[in-house]
């Protein structure tokens, strides 16, 4: 029976010419998980922790989240939870919802008890462009863990600030990539798109 | 509604864009969804209507047809140097691509029933002209040369 413990393959070097930078970008993608057309979704795996789109279902789009500020999509982290006989990751998305309505309170309803996947881009693409855009609950799917509205909170000004996390995921990192950068935008562009009815 | 209904509609609407009705609305709604096969954005953009009517009239002036493939959301179509999504997929470059990758329809939301029927002079057997397209491009990603990406990018 084979193991499943990975080895190192390769050197952890620094690239001078692309050293790491902090900060995501202020536009990101929702997706509830039933909208993925998860048969066609697998096709596109392009290896362990890389697929080249995501397919939604027949009249399904994805959503945008949309953050202001310096600091968008702030207390984004992953981090190992180490088990005694296997690691896994966990994974929390944090936005700020800037609007506020009728409408806005019935969507926090629907992440309060949803399932979804969340795909953002860093602002650090690496040398070969594959890390700008990650995804986030493709394994195990992103649900709430926190969710608070303080009228006279600095940083939200009354708006819902929402948490979403994966738990025990098997990977580290997954990323939405094809080819490079122009083309992994146009893939999480089509994500939004209006979809065909 | 034909093309050329649509054509007609697009006409008479020219004169009543800066203030249209509520039934006005309506018509650019089913027009759009004629020839995008989906609704105009649901939002309380005030221009909604009108960039949907431009829109429209803009597919008309580059179009002699309406379009009779659509993919499904999140899906990147690569062929012939080129990439497409919904937004700028076209019937002809579908068509090839089908034709080349038959097994590839779950890539589309919407396609022509008698796409594969066998027509006269035309080979569109699936089973003689089946390419697996993940491998070539498991194959261009894994001994990629950097590309800068303007040999893929398509208006």
């Amino acid at each position: 029976m084979e193991l499943c413990d990975k080895i190192i393959s390769q050197d952890f070097g620094v690239d001078c010419d692309n050293l790491p930078v902090q900060g995501i970008n202020q536009t990101g993608v929702i997706i509830n998980w039933d909208d993925i057309d998860w048969t066609a979704t697998k096709a596109k795996r392009v290896g362990t922790n890389v697929y080249s789109g995501i397919v939604l279902n027949t009249g399904k789009k994805g959503y945008k989240i949309k953050q202001i500020g310096r600091k968008p999509f702030n207390n984004t982290n992953s981090a190992a939870e180490v088990g005694d006989s296997i690691t896994r990751f966990g994974k929390n998305v944090s936005f700020i919802m800037m609007e506020n309505s009728a409408t806005i309170s019935t969507q926090v309803d629907s992440l309060s008890n949803g399932m979804f996947v969340i795909v953002l881009e860093n602002l650090y693409r690496g040398a070969d462009e594959s890390a700008a855009f990650e995804i986030y609950g493709i394994e195990a799917s992103m649900r709430m863990s926190e969710g608070s509205k303080e009228s006279y909170n600095e940083d939200s000004n009354g708006a819902w600030v929402i948490t979403m996390q994966e738990q025990k995921a098997a990977l580290a990192s997954v990323f939405l990539f094809d080819t490079d950068y122009t083309t992994s935008k146009a893939a999480f562009d089509a994500i939004t798109a209006a979809p065909a009815t | 509604m034909e093309f050329q209904e649509i054509k007609d509609k697009v006409k008479d609407l020219e004169s009543k864009i800066e203030k249209l009705s509520k039934e006005d609305k309506e018509l650019i709604n089913e027009m759009y969804q004629e020839l995008f096969n989906t609704s105009v954005k649901n939002c309380n953009c005030r221009n909604v209507y009108v960039d949907s009517f431009f829109q429209i009239r803009k597919y008309m002036k580059e179009n002699d047809k309406k379009r009779t493939f659509f993919l499904k959301n999140g899906v990147l179509v690569h062929w012939n140097g080129g990439i497409y999504s919904n937004l700028n997929l076209t019937d002809e470059v579908a068509t090839d691509y089908l034709k080349k990758y038959p097994s590839n329809t779950q890539d589309f939301s919407k396609y022509p029933a008698d796409f594969f029927e066998e027509k006269e002079g035309e080979d569109l057997d699936p089973k003689t002209d089946a390419v697996d397209e993940k491998t070539d491009k498991d194959e261009d990603l894994d001994t990629k040369t950097k590309k800068t990406g303007k040999d893929n990018k398509k208006k």
